[in-house]
Order: C-alpha cells, then structure tokens, then sequence
C-alpha cells in the first residue's frame, strides 16, 4: 500500500517535468524567433523601404508594400557621379587587398610568435596586443602625413599596403592562440623528416590552421567591407570611392536627402557581407572555437 | 575594432584641432614654402584642389563651372573632391592637420574662425586677383575678423519664417502683415492656428532649436549672441527672458508638446514637421526654402521675424553668408586659386550655372543677372532677400573658436525648458555657462 502510494506520488511528481521537458524548448524557440525578428526587423524595414517610394518611406511605419516599386534600385544605381558598379568593384578591389595582405602577413607573424625563438619576444608581443587597443584616432594624422609624403593619397594602398605588415594585431593574436593549439610534436615529427623552419610552417602549420585563416578572411572582408572612416580620408577622387563612402552622397543633412536610393544601395551593399557570412559561418564558428578566443 | 561610434566624430574634431595647432606651429618653423612666389609659374600646369560638401545637385552644377573654367585657363586643372556634412568636417580637420589641405575649401560660419585662428586659411585681402567691388555692403564682414578676410560670401542667408500658406488657410487664420508684427501677434496667430486645427497641425515650431534665434532675440534688444573679440555678446537677462517667451509659447499652446518638439530637432528636414504640414510656420534660414518646399509640395512663404516693437527694421536681421569660399594658407598656388574664386565670386557665366544654390549671389551684379532664370522657389528666397536689405542692422559677428557647439547646446536647453525641468533664468545661466566653457 505505501510503496503503492509512494510509487504513484513519484509518478505524479514525475510528469510535470516531463511535460516541461517537452514543452521548454518550444518556449526556447518563440523566444529566440521573437528576439531575433526584433533584431532583424530594422534591416527588414530597410529592405521594405527600399521597395517604396521616397515620399512615403517616413509616412508608413508598416512593413507591408502596398505597390513594389523597384525603381529606387535603378534610380540608385546611377545617382552618383559613377554608376554603383564602380563603387562594387573599387571596394571589391580594397577588400580583396586586405584579405590577402592579412593572410600572409599576420599568418608568418603568428608563426614566429607561437613558435619561434627569438630576443624580446615577451616585449613584443605586449607590444603588439597593446597595438590592439590604439585607437584609430591616434594613429590616423600621422599616418596620413606618412602616407601623403609617399604620394598616396587617393590610391588604395594606405588601406592595402598596411596590411601587408600584419597591422591587424587581433587577427595575429587569433592565429597565435591556434598555432598554440596544434600539437608540438608535429612540428617536431617534420623536423625529424629534415623540415626547416619554413618548411614546418608552410607544410604542417599552414595546413592546419584552415579554420583561423578562414576566420580572417571573413572578419577581414566584412570590417573593410564596412570601414568608412579611413576610406574616406585617404579616398578623395568620386572615382576612388568605395560602397561606404558612396552611400553617404545620398544623404546631405542640409538639404533634402534621397533616401529611397540610399535604402536600396544599402541593401545591395549588405548582399556580399550576407554572402560571405553565409559560405563562411560553419568556418567562423569552428575558428573561434578553436582558438580560444571569447 | 574597426568601427567608429558616432560620438567618435566629435571628439576626433577636438584631437584633429589639437593636431592642427601642433602641425602648424611645426610648419610655420620650417619657413614659408608655400608663398605665392612658387605660383608665377608662367604657363606651366597648375592642379588645384577644390573641396565641397552637399547635395548631388550641388555636385553637378560645381562641376559644370570646373569645367567652363578649365576651358578657358587650360593650364589650370581643377580636381573636385566632396562629400556630405558630416565626413567633410572629418576629411578637413586631418588633410588640414596633416598639411595636405585642398587649395580651396567651401567653409562654414560655423567652423571658419576655428581654422582661420589657427592660421589654416589665407586673408583673402591679401590675394591677387580676387575683387569684391561688387559685393553688397555687410556681405563682406560675415566672412571677416581681426582684420582679415577669412572667407569669401559664398551665398546670402537670413533667418527668417517659413509659413505654409495651405495650414493658414485650413485654419481659417490670414496670413499677417509681416512687416509689423510683434512676438505677442506672432504668439497670438500661432495660438490661433494651433487651436482651429486641434492636434493636426499647430501654430508655429519652437524658436530655441537654433542660435540665431537667440541672436536675433538679443540684436533686438541691443546685444549679440557673439561679440566682435568673440565672446559672448548676450546677457542672462536677455536669454531668461528668452526662456520664457519659448515657455510662453509653449502654455499657449502655439508650439507643439516639448516631445514632438524634442523630436522635430533631430528629424531630417525632409520629415520635419514644417515638410509633412504639421506646422504653419517655423523658423529657417532663407536657402532652405527650396529644400522645404520640394520636401513639403506647397508653395512656402518667406516672413520677416517679428519684433519687439511692430517696426521690421528693428527685428535685428542681418545677412548671413550660407558658406564660404577659403583658401589655404598653405596652398602652393595660391594667386590661381584667388583667381579660381574670384571666377566663381564674380563671373556670370559662373552664376549663370550655379545660380541660388549655395544662396543669393552677394555680387549684385549677378545677382540681378540671375534672378530671372531662378526657380519659383528660390526666387522667393532672393527677393525675400533683395527686400529686407534696407531693414537690415549690423553685420553679426562670426562665431567664435568652440563656437560651433552652441546650437546644440541651446536645443538641449530649450528642451530642458518647455519639459518644465528647468526654470527659464536657471536655464540662461546653465546655458551661458556651458556655452562659455566651450569657447577657449
């Protein structure tokens, strides 16, 4: 009788968490799905207003279109001096320059911090992980005397040619704390085979860190894809300019601005980042996974 | 990492000014190499840099004049860089900082006595081949201190009322007589307005969301928000009792609630309240008049401030240049960039192309060779302006270094007001305060 009742009290007791079980990640998901349709319904507005005509973009606050008008893309496109393709492909131009320059430079930069031997190493490297924390306004007057002595003004290599230097601390630190990762006894191994050290990079080491390259990669293409300051400053010919800096042509806060072009320039400005997320993410993830980095 | 927090502008400006100073100082060391004796090059290429910032419209009809002058001075070539408010003052305060600044420079009241302090731009009295003969008196001292000429009148501004003809006539309310009203009428009609159309639209936007406002306020009552040696020119009296008429304003119901006020400041003037017909007048600068038109689709009207005494010619209005022309101080050519401006000043070709778009010509001459070929728009604004010019009173002085601030600093406190969180004299003096505290 009373390991009956016991039985049945803790069968009782037993279902309430099985329904929460079943129910919790139901819960889960509304949540996320609400949260994150409040986080993307900005860009969802953009994309709607892109669609509308200019005059009733700050009349209606809805995301439904009534009538879809694509005439904002193709008014856009040719709004500015050059037509958008040119802004593409100078930004195209800047941001393949980084990825490359980032990739060799801050990979053999790693390299030498995660394995070789050299005096200061300590001292340099806080150097550089202090390099990280600089920001951008300190080093940006100088650097812009430096660069317009050089004549480079209004090129891409002030936002080129820098990376070829491994400037990028964050992604040299990336890479470090994933060469760290891979086992000594590989290198060790290669060496018994009568690798050098730049044949235990190249072979063994580059092999390996897929993952953190790709990381850069992306990261790289996305922040320059994105950068507007430096370009800015260093861009002054309309035919020089990148995505950035052409979007902000469309908008003048002391006169009327058109925003229609503006929204749907910026909506085919987003599509390559979209893009590179997309093939990247499943490498992003396992990247900074990795590495250790928060 | 890469990105840059909006506050960021603000206080990279304040390091580039910091850095200015410093190269400059550096530079001025090192000896004059860039005196105009390098620009006698006869006959050889001259590349000039011109930089600007606004709309698209602007940028083509800029461009149209580059290359009618390239045309005719084939030896000079004029390269064109420009760009929207906000990254202009960015991109200038580092070319300027690091030496490289563009031969001529669109400049603004706001920031051209921070520059021309810090010895960046050339006394343009000094230039060969600029002349002003033809300017209209006043037009010239916008752009002058401490006895130079810093920036040349680009174009004629005036504060003035903007009124929506289409609301007054909804109301049922007549438009006044502008050029005797008082701020009690003003007051009164805005009440008016405000009442017949119950929360569709209201009387009038609040005076206090831009300086000149306060400075007219003061030019009437024998002040000035800046003063000639830039200071500031306006006493706590005068700005409480500012204060108060904003508050007036506001408990006679003549202005919108402080949160649609607070909000209209921030609007793009495309969804300002004057542009989607919530307002039957607000305050504006007389150039703009085009820009609210095209934004809002009714013919606007142009008013007189009102003032003190019923009498326009007390109103305290004066010319405003909309902007400048500058040169560098440390331009290598600077006899063809004196001529460059001087085309632009002067020339009716030149007018011809740009006509009312950086505001009235100030060149009389092509002033009158222009007007016919304006648009309804702008020729309202220029008569507006060809018609105060016997009320006007003294030139108003430039703003002072750190002056540039103020405007937003009188928005925050006028909001402070009309929320009721500040009394109007605690606000004057919260306000001169801070206002003093920016000025170096």
């Amino acid at each position: 009788m009373t390991t009956e009742t016991l039985h049945r009290s803790v069968a009782a007791r037993r279902t309430s968490p099985v329904t929460w079980a079943r129910i919790r990640p139901l819960v889960i998901h509304v949540v996320l799905a609400g949260s994150a349709l409040v986080m993307l319904y900005p860009v969802i507005w953009m994309v709607v207003s892109s669609l509308r005509p200019g005059n009733e973009i700050f009349r209606e606050p809805g995301i439904l279109v009534k009538d879809l008008r694509i005439e904002n893309y193709r008014l856009g496109w040719n709004a500015l001096t050059e037509p958008f393709t040119r802004y593409l492909l100078n930004s195209a131009a800047v941001v393949l320059g980084a990825i490359l320059g980032n990739l060799v430079s801050c990979s053999m930069a790693a390299y030498a911090f995660a394995r070789l031997e050299f005096t200061g190493k300590k001292f340099w490297f806080a150097i550089m992980l202090l390099s990280i924390m600089l920001p951008i306004h300190v080093v940006i007057v100088p650097q812009y005397i430096l660069f317009s002595h050089l004549g480079w003004i209004n090129t891409f290599l002030p936002l080129i040619v820098p990376k070829l230097l491994a400037t990028d601390a964050f992604f040299v630190f990336l890479m470090v704390q994933f060469i760290r990762g891979i086992p000594r006894e590989l290198d060790e191994a290669a060496r018994i085979d009568g690798c050098g050290k730049a044949a235990i990079f190249l072979r063994i080491i580059l092999p390996l860190m897929v993952p953190a390259l790709a990381t850069t990669t992306i990261f790289t293409f996305i922040w320059t894809w994105n950068d507007f300051f430096s370009q800015l400053i260093y861009l002054t010919d309309p035919h020089m300019y990148t995505v950035p800096v052409a979007l902000r042509g469309f908008v003048d806060s002391t006169s009327s601005s058109s925003w229609g072009s503006m929204f749907a320039m910026s909506v085919v400005s987003l599509v390559p980042v979209f893009l590179a997320f997309l093939v990247g993410q499943r490498f992003l993830i396992k990247g900074i996974a990795t590495t250790g980095i928060k | 990492m890469r990105h840059i927090p909006p506050s960021a502008g603000r206080r990279l400006r304040a390091l580039a000014a910091v850095a200015i100073a410093t190269t400059l100082l550096a530079a001025s060391a090192c000896g004059g190499d860039s005196g105009g004796a390098s620009s006698s090059a006869d006959g050889g290429k001259v590349t000039l840099r011109f930089t600007w910032w606004g709309s698209d419209t602007r940028t083509k009809l800029t461009q149209q004049v580059i290359d009618a002058y390239q045309k005719d001075h084939p030896n000079v070539t004029i390269k064109g860089e420009f760009g929207e408010w906000s990254g202009y003052w960015d991109k200038l305060a580092t070319t300027v900082a690091a030496n490289d600044a563009p031969d001529i420079i669109q400049m603004d009241e706001k920031y051209l006595r921070e520059y021309a302090d810090r010895g960046a731009l050339l006394d343009l009295k000094k230039a060969q081949g600029l002349d002003t003969g033809k300017f209209e008196k006043d037009t010239l001292s916008a752009g002058e201190f401490d006895g130079g000429l810093y920036g040349l009148n680009a174009g004629i501004n005036s504060f003035a009322i903007v009124a929506n003809p289409a609301v007054f006539k909804a109301a049922g309310v007549a438009i006044p007589d502008d050029t005797t009203w008082t701020w009690d009428d003003f007051a009164r009609i805005s009440a008016q307005i405000s009442t017949k159309m119950n929360g569709k639209a209201w009387g009038t936007g609040a005076i206090g969301t831009n300086e000149a406002g306060l400075n007219l306020w003061a030019r009437q009552n024998g002040e000035s928000l800046w003063t000639q040696d830039g200071k500031l020119g306006v006493s706590p009296e005068k700005t409480t009792d500012f204060f108060k008429y904003v508050v007036k304003l506001r408990d006679m119901k003549a202005i919108p609630s402080a949160e649609f006020t607070s909000q209209d400041m921030n609007a793009p003037l495309d969804q300002s309240a004057m542009a989607t017909g919530k307002l039957a007048m607000s305050f504006i600068w007389s150039n703009q008049l085009v820009a609210f038109s095209k934004a809002s689709g009714q013919e606007l009207k142009l008013l007189r401030i009102p003032s003190a005494d019923g009498k326009a010619s007390d109103n305290g209005s004066y010319y405003k240049g909309s902007m400048f022309w500058s040169i560098s101080s440390r331009s290598k050519h600077q006899k063809e960039a004196a001529e460059f401006v001087n085309y632009l000043a002067n020339n009716t070709g030149a007018g011809n192309i740009l006509l009312a778009e950086r505001g009235v010509p100030p060149n009389t001459e092509i002033r009158s060779a222009v007007t016919p070929k304006l648009q309804p728009a702008d020729a309202a604004s220029a008569k507006f302006i060809q018609d105060i010019g016997t009320e006007l009173g003294d030139p108003s002085p430039a703003p002072p270094v750190g002056g540039g601030q103020v405007e937003k600093i009188i928005q925050r406190y006028t909001t402070e007001v009309l929320f009721g969180r500040q009394a109007p004299d605690a606000a004057a003096k919260a306000f001169l305060d801070e206002v003093n505290g920016e000025l170096k």
